[in-house]
């Protein structure tokens, strides 16, 4: 019985760590990363758990991503970052190796794709999450209007390790463009 | 409740208080011992405790189900997403249910120990505030993953608590989890199954009728659902032999439930292993009868690579293969025809694999399977008259249903040849009543 309850204890103690954890790993990202614009475009799904979010689906996600080196489908790698003439994110190439001191990468998962053309990857940040009015919002701000054109992800990196710090439309956090348009719909 | 408890007669009161005086006296004259009548005595239980332990077990029900709502309802709360609420207090709230699931778990291991309904509804509850503390976590950070980290992270923490707080329910639910994983991604994630073994076990070993029934069926159907789906998909290397695998599993499960309930145990639910094991071997029996879909074309597709859900599952298939052939051939003698009937399904599997081989004519397959379902399902037709077993008798009716109607809008066979033999087996029917009636009429005017 006392084995039990010690054990018990850990457990309790285990799963109070791993959220502890999740916390700790995103502010130590938020606060000491480099932050990226990423380029994007979001659609609205639905997750059981967590509730309504908005899929991101990236610029850079659109074309494979150059290698020299050979990767199966589900391997794990590091994508070079670097920045284009606008100021957004781009990944420069797929490496094995962890990269050294300097140099910015994401440790992405490889999509399909092969060493000649390049490989697709799947970002680690796909997901925006919002309430069930303002996730449809945002996809219906984004897509109804064709001249929105500037909708990009402030991401924050650090050690390869990647966290969605805000979403904006025209330069504006989400959550205020939405409220702009909304104002400006009433007068 | 102890073990003592559940296996005892119950008898009404007044019989009870009967026994007990008339015990004592058979004790003072000296017929049985004092540890006689004790052991005796404890044979029975008055009517009031059978009440009482089925009051017992209704509450535990309604608990376990009440948590079951309740903790569905924080995820969906939580789900909603507050988006007005700062970080600070998404923070707490991710806590909030995990604090206090946790404390209502050691308030019950601590001061209730006794306390079945405390514990499972606090297990339950537990269970899904470990989901929704990282489900409200992950929304707060638009933390990236999918549903199958989400999912997998969720079982391995709440998997302990099956067996720290001895929870049945949350078997249930880890079922539930590892299937739902398995239909997501075709891993090997039905290996988890493995780590539910031993709780079932003690369940077993502790006949606790209600949860481990439950649990039976929910983990077994569980298993099956994922090897199969796992197995058997358009790109699988396995593809040809999954309905050999899905067959080994049934006949596996059917040895099994034998072997744990015994050979006299007739109710359908309180076997789960062998009545599950009948309805898949009904089923793949069944498929069996139709053309195309028997004897593997390839030994594996060589297209698809053999990765390690490939191997697993072929180690379930060759464990199930030789379990179920120590199992006959150490209790032949103890089978009874209608064990005979499910368990000669493994002929298929037998027959396939060496079908395999030597090119089999697939005529060979799907007559023998025709064969066996009919001749099966008209032995335990007769199985459940002689016997008086209604449960028989419905299930070899079914079985014969479905296969003649299955033979009626079979294409494969020409009109005039299945006519022929929808008559032909009619009239045998027709004719062995006719003897039958015959012969029992003989008997009645010789006696």
């Amino acid at each position: 019985m006392k084995h039990l309850k010690v054990l018990l204890l850990a457990l309790f103690a285990v799963q109070l760590a791993v959220p502890g954890y999740m916390i700790f790993e995103q502010h130590q990202i938020l606060s000491k990363g480099t932050v990226y614009k990423f380029k994007t475009q979001p659609i609205d799904p639905y997750d059981p758990f967590r509730g309504r979010y908005v899929t991101l689906a990236y610029n850079v996600d659109a074309n494979p991503i150059p290698t020299k080196e050979v990767f199966q489908r589900g391997d794990w790698a590091y994508a070079l970052l670097s920045e284009d003439e606008g100021g957004y994110a781009t990944f420069t190439q797929l490496v094995s190796e962890e990269p050294e001191a300097g140099q910015e990468y994401i440790e992405v998962e490889i999509s399909w794709g092969g060493t000649n053309r390049g490989h697709y990857i799947d970002l680690p940040f796909d997901r925006y999450y919002a309430s069930e009015e303002t996730a449809p919002n945002i996809e219906r701000a984004v897509w109804r209007r064709d001249q929105v054109e500037d909708v990009y992800a402030e991401i924050s990196v650090l050690n390869g390790k990647a966290t969605l710090k805000e979403l904006y439309v025209e330069d504006l956090p989400i959550r205020e463009y939405l409220e702009q348009k909304a104002s400006q719909a009433e007068e | 409740m102890t073990q003592h408890n559940q296996n005892k007669k119950a008898v009404s009161t007044e019989r009870l208080k009967w026994l007990q005086r008339e015990s004592e006296d058979w004790q003072e004259q000296g017929l049985i011992s004092a540890e006689a009548q004790g052991s005796i005595l404890n044979l029975y239980a008055g009517q009031e405790e059978a009440d009482a332990r089925r009051i017992a077990l209704s509450n535990i029900l309604l608990i376990s189900l009440g948590a079951l709502l309740i903790g569905g309802g924080i995820i969906l709360l939580l789900a909603h997403n507050w988006e007005d609420f700062g970080t600070g207090l998404r923070t707490f709230l991710s806590f909030l249910p995990l604090v206090l699931a946790q404390s209502l778990c050691w308030y019950g291991v601590q001061y209730k120990p006794t306390s079945l309904a405390l514990r499972e509804s606090g297990a339950v509850l537990l269970f899904f505030a470990v989901a929704s503390s990282i489900a409200l976590i992950s929304q707060t950070y638009h933390i990236y993953g999918d549903l199958e980290r989400f999912l997998v992270v969720w079982l391995l923490l709440g998997l302990p608590i099956i067996y720290l707080l001895r929870s049945a329910t949350t078997l249930m639910l880890i079922s539930g989890i590892i299937l739902w994983l398995c239909c997501l991604e075709r891993e090997p994630y039905w290996l988890f199954y493995i780590a539910l073994t031993p709780y079932l076990y003690k369940l077993y070993q502790q006949q606790s009728r209600l949860l481990l029934h439950w649990s039976l069926w929910f983990a077994l159907i569980g298993l099956t659902i994922s090897v199969v789906y796992g197995s058997s998909y358009y790109t699988s290397p396995l593809d040809h032999w999954s309905i050999y695998i899905a067959l080994t599993l049934g006949c596996a499960y059917y040895a099994l439930g034998l072997w744990w309930f015994g050979f006299e145990n007739k109710k359908f639910w309180t076997s789960a292993p062998a009545s599950m094991g009948i309805l898949i071997i009904g089923f793949i029996s069944l498929m069996f009868t139709w053309y195309g879909r028997t004897l593997p074309s390839d030994f594996w597709q060589i297209e698809s690579p053999m990765r390690f859900n490939e191997y697993a599952i072929l180690t379930l298939f060759t464990i199930s293969i030789l379990f179920t052939a120590l199992f006959m051939t150490r209790n032949r003698k103890l089978l009874s025809v209608s064990n005979w009937v499910a368990l000669s399904s493994f002929a298929f599997v037998l027959l396939g694999i060496t079908g395999f081989f030597i090119h089999q004519n697939q005529h060979v397959f799907v007559i023998a399977s025709n064969l066996y379902i009919l001749i099966g399902s008209v032995l335990l037709m007769f199985q459940g008259i002689n016997r008086n077993r209604l449960m028989l008798l419905n299930g070899g009716l079914i079985w014969f249903s479905l296969l003649v109607l299955f033979r009626f809008f079979d294409s494969d066979i020409p009109f005039v040849f299945k006519g022929v033999i929808f008559i032909v087996i009619g009239s045998a029917f027709i004719g062995t009543n006719v003897w039958f009636k015959k012969k029992q009429h003989a008997k009645e005017s010789q006696a």
